[in-house]
């Protein structure tokens, strides 16, 4: 059985009972709806041998078969929520492609495609998706009599492994295995980064202790023995001293140096940790984020499709700092906090217990208040910060659109629509600080009631002589350090539970293996010929929208190939798989006899230049830009390059010729000066096969026809592929594809479409035409 | 040479003109359209247009112009999309599905609420977070389901009208009309997160 979904055994003996055979099941799926539009189980089955499918629900048990024919078009219907599965059903098979001139084709496939019935199979939604699609596939292929392996390229979506463990991930979008990543794994993990810098890590370590320790004295130096021993005259109870036994003015002086003297060693203990934690800080955030930037840029370009740029910087940028932040404030506070707390405890228990229980009344309702009102308040500031960001947004989207702004006069509804951002920013800014105003102080008073009753339960000791008066202070200065970390802790698992959170993230990027990586034994191209084929090559992004459907064609080395058709028809798709940007879903693409997939990703896209529709100039200089791909190249390449791709000129024009800043903040170029240095960073780089994506489509025509000319000198010889839904930008291509559709509508030379009167025909005509209305002034 | 349109094929002939022509969308009402389930349990059509001619259509689909807001306004009439075959045309747009017959409607609007599925939470079970991914189990109106969330300040929005919805890591849309309407336990649970 294919790997697709697994038969249960209730499923098995469903199947069973309605005469099935279950042991012979191709391919087996289940999907999260009834008939009905409930969640539910349904179950379906293909069955080669008996050109069945088969369906089955769990939900009421119903049982139908449909028609593995090649006339029962299988097909989704996909939508926001929910895909159903339906079969047309014809009549009679497609009418046959070829025997029929092409408007009587069209006709008699207009006429087939309205005959039969539509029925439907089954319902599911998007988290069944793919399967769904991949079912679909498997029944074409096998309704069309064809064979599909276990090692079809369809299931690498659904069967990727955990490199670790080898377990299938449950989320084929996340590869985060469940198996591997435990959140004290995680944290151990991030310490390694922590690793070179083990001798700062055990000095603020030391540093922390010891700044714990001298916290803890000062108020036993300063209260217990300053007033009790030194201030205090002598007194004794049953002739045992108990205060004044330091009475001397000499040892005023004493302790008010040791006082200083612990001052002064407490600030060289803080300045020592800080100067450790500042060294290692910087250099672990560093190390994180070029450990990050290496990894995203070894990832494949489908991932930067689905992840918007502006998370990627935020990742970068945001996680490794909340992480660091957590090793360089959470981490310490948490130590000082807790070796506080319990040095705390202990010295107050020791002091008096019963005063000390006083003490603690108030805890459980500060904690409590803590625990109560901080979602609240988390609350509100959420509101708070997606108001800022809602208003963000609209700055960012009104002042990006001000030339449409002025354009249409609409500078007063703008400014009412930031107004009104702004008033709700201000309702939630105020009610939070009003509420934010109000608790802490509420708070703060619970504390002081504490302290309140320490001042008298602790006066009346004192005045019993239960307790000396430096007993008394030394306890309020305590007490006053205790609510620090229990106010700290309260925060301290929210800190824990977002480090975590960044940590995964970062370590999700780290550990993410691009889609497309080297064969293991993968062969090196020093150049490419330029035979390439494409054999029944079958491609989509999103499931429901098919790119290419099965695409077969063939381009020998040296041809100059034109590639025409609509906008959306796939024409850069092909490009974009030739270099290997993407992997095909289905069939196979071949380049001098090797399949891409075992050519070295590096040594194909060093020999294969492209120049896209999508052209990006980096900051930096015009020359450094033609450079890009050759760092090495001359300044008389570069000026060669510039002048085949008739950048020269414009370029010398400039105030500072090439070494004009572009990109970012710098001199906006026009469409078409902005696509002639791209071309010229294209053949810079001297390559083996040009692919030429509507690479002239912001240019006139006399400038575009300049260049073609000058590209054909440039590379004679050598392959070129050229896209364009312009006729005219095809002139030099001696063999043409006509795309339509995601598929090869019709290929051949000019003269021979010419000679069709297909789509290229069409096309031709149509342009022509209007070229001729132009020319008349219609 | 300038752009070409290349979305209908030139009409070189009076006869693919008249093709052409037939495809405009017209405006469906109870006196040119008759909307009737077909055989294989979907919806047919059969257009009478200005001229006279009639067409039958075995299935068609039905879209929402205004989903959210206004579900019952503007709904269009489509021919399917397959796989096989071309883009599917418009036939034609329902201004208001209030203008049929209420056995119509009610044909339409199970077609429609199938094609828009959202269901209505009832009552939130559990909502557990790991890994920075919040695992909701939840009673809804199409039965108990278990779904994954990331994201949460991006995958839940809020309308004006204060309806809540929710996307899940697969794309599935779950809505709650009226939160204050829920009970006690589950409302905790979403709270923190509006």
């Amino acid at each position: 059985m294919l790997p697709l979904d697994k038969l249960t055994e209730q499923a098995r003996c469903a199947f069973a009972d309605h005469d099935c055979n279950p042991e012979a099941f191709d391919a087996v799926l289940v999907l999260d709806m009834d008939l009905s539009g409930d969640f539910g189980r349904t179950w379906l089955a293909l069955d080669r041998i008996r050109k069945c499918v088969y369906r089955f629900c769990e939900n009421d048990g119903a049982f139908a078969q449909f028609s593995l024919a090649l006339t029962a078009e299988p097909y989704v219907d996909n939508f926001t929520s929910s895909n159903r599965l339906l079969a047309h059903e014809h009549q009679v098979p497609a009418p046959p492609k070829g025997e029929l001139d092409d408007k009587a084709y069209e006709k008699s496939c207009e006429e087939w495609r309205r005959e039969g019935k539509t029925v439907t199979i089954a319902y599911c939604t998007n988290a069944c998706k793919r399967k769904l699609f991949a079912f679909v596939y498997l029944w074409e292929r096998y309704a069309a009599g064809q064979e599909v392996g276990e090692d079809d390229p369809i299931f690498e979506q659904f069967n990727a492994k955990c490199p670790k463990c080898g377990t299938v991930y449950a989320d084929q979008q996340r590869r985060i295995c469940a198996h591997c990543i435990k959140k004290s794994a995680t944290m151990f993990r991030l310490l390694a980064y922590f690793k070179p810098f083990k001798l700062q890590f055990i000095t603020v370590m030391l540093c922390l202790v010891a700044s714990a320790a001298i916290s803890l004295l000062t108020p036993i130096i300063s209260n217990q023995i300053f007033y009790d021993q030194v201030v205090a005259p002598p007194k004794f109870i049953d002739g045992v001293q108990i205060q004044g036994k330091l009475h001397e003015i000499k040892w005023v002086y004493i302790m008010v140096g040791i006082l200083f003297g612990m001052a002064v060693l407490s600030l060289v203990i803080g300045i020592i940790q800080n100067r450790a934690n500042a060294y290692m800080s910087t250099r672990v955030t560093k190390n994180m984020k070029n450990d990050l930037f290496r990894a995203l840029q070894h990832l494949s370009l489908s991932y930067f499709n689905q992840n918007p740029t502006g998370r990627l910087i935020n990742r970068v940028n945001y996680d490794a700092v909340k992480i660091r932040s957590f090793y360089i404030d959470g981490v310490p506070h948490f130590i000082v906090n807790m070796l506080n707390f319990i040095g705390l405890t202990v010295f107050l228990f020791s002091l008096n217990w019963k005063l000390t229980l006083i003490v603690y009344i108030p805890v459980p309702i500060v904690v409590c208040m803590f625990k109560f009102m901080l979602p609240k308040l988390w609350r509100m500031y959420s509101k708070q910060w997606r108001r800022s960001s809602s208003l963000n947004a609209m700055l960012g989207d009104s002042l990006n659109g001000i030339r449409v702004v002025k354009a249409f006069a609409k500078e007063a509804e703008e400014t009412n629509r930031f107004y009104q951002y702004s008033e709700k920013l201000y309702h939630a800014n105020l009610q939070t600080n009003l509420v934010h105003l109000t608790i802490f102080p509420v708070i703060s008073l619970l504390i002081g009631i504490s302290s309140q009753a320490i001042w008298g339960f602790g006066g009346i000791l004192v005045m019993d002589e239960y307790m000396t008066y430096g007993q008394f202070a030394t306890y309020l200065g305590y007490i006053g350090m205790i609510f620090g970390p229990l106010n700290f802790f309260t925060n301290f698992t929210n800190m824990l539970t977002d480090t975590i959170n960044s940590a995964v993230r970062m370590f999700e990027t780290l550990d993410m293996i691009p889609e497309i990586t080297d064969a293991p034994n993968a062969v090196e191209l020093d150049s490419i010929g330029g035979d390439i084929i494409f054999d029944r090559v079958g491609f989509h992004y999103n499931p429901n929208r098919p790119i290419l459907k099965d695409v077969s064609f063939t381009i020998h080395a040296g041809d100059h190939v034109g590639l025409v058709g609509h906008t959306g028809s796939g024409k850069s798709t092909i490009a974009n798989l030739i270099t290997r940007m993407y992997d095909v879903i289905s069939g196979s693409i071949s380049i001098d006899g090797h399949n891409v997939k075992d050519i070295k990703v590096d040594s194909l896209r060093r020999n294969i230049a492209i120049v896209s529709q999508e052209i990006y100039l980096f900051h930096g200089t015009i020359a450094d830009n033609i450079r890009y791909a050759r760092p090495d190249a001359s300044m008389a390449e570069v000026i060669d390059a510039a002048r085949a791709a008739n950048a020269h000129d414009f370029i010398l024009r400039l105030p500072e010729g090439y070494e004009t800043m572009v990109g970012i903040g710098s001199r906006s170029l026009s469409g078409g000066e902005r696509q002639r240095i791209s071309i010229a960073r294209a053949l810079l780089m001297k390559p083996s096969l040009l692919i030429l994506d509507e690479a002239t489509a912001a240019m006139d025509t006399e400038t575009e026809r300049l260049i073609s000319d000058a590209i054909d000198k440039l590379i004679e010889g050598r392959t070129t592929i050229t896209i364009a839904h312009r006729l005219s930008t095809l002139k030099n291509c001696n063999y043409l594809m006509a795309i339509e559709h995601g598929e090869i509508a019709e290929q051949g030379t000019a003269e021979e479409l010419m000679e069709k009167k297909g789509v290229y025909y069409k096309l031709y005509t149509l342009q022509n035409e209007q070229m001729k209305k132009v020319m008349a002034g219609l | 040479m300038s752009e070409v349109k290349t979305k209908n094929p030139a009409a070189e002939t009076d006869e693919d003109a008249a093709l052409f022509e037939k495809r405009e969308s017209i405006m469906l009402t109870p006196e040119n359209a008759v909307f009737s389930r077909s055989e294989g349990g979907l919806i047919s059509l059969d257009v009478t247009r200005a001229d006279g001619e009639r067409e039958h259509f075995e299935r068609v689909v039905v879209l929402r112009s205004f989903p959210i807001t206004d579900p019952d306004e503007y709904i269009a009439v489509r021919e399917p999309e397959t796989r096989k075959s071309r883009r599917g045309h418009e036939i034609g747009l329902i201004v208001h599905i209030g203008i049929f017959d209420e056995k119509t409607v009610a044909l339409l609007n199970e077609e429609l609420d199938r094609r828009y599925f959202t269901p209505e939470i009832h009552r939130i079970l559990s909502v557990k977070e790991k890994l920075g991914y919040y695992y909701w189990d939840v009673e809804t109106s199409a039965g108990h389901v278990n779904f994954v969330l990331n994201n949460i300040s991006s995958n839940i929005r809020i309308l004006e009208d204060e309806r809540i919805f929710i996307f899940d890591i697969d794309g599935n849309c779950f809505q709650i009309s009226d939160v204050s309407k829920l009970d006690r336990n589950s409302y905790r649970k979403i709270e923190i997160y509006l």
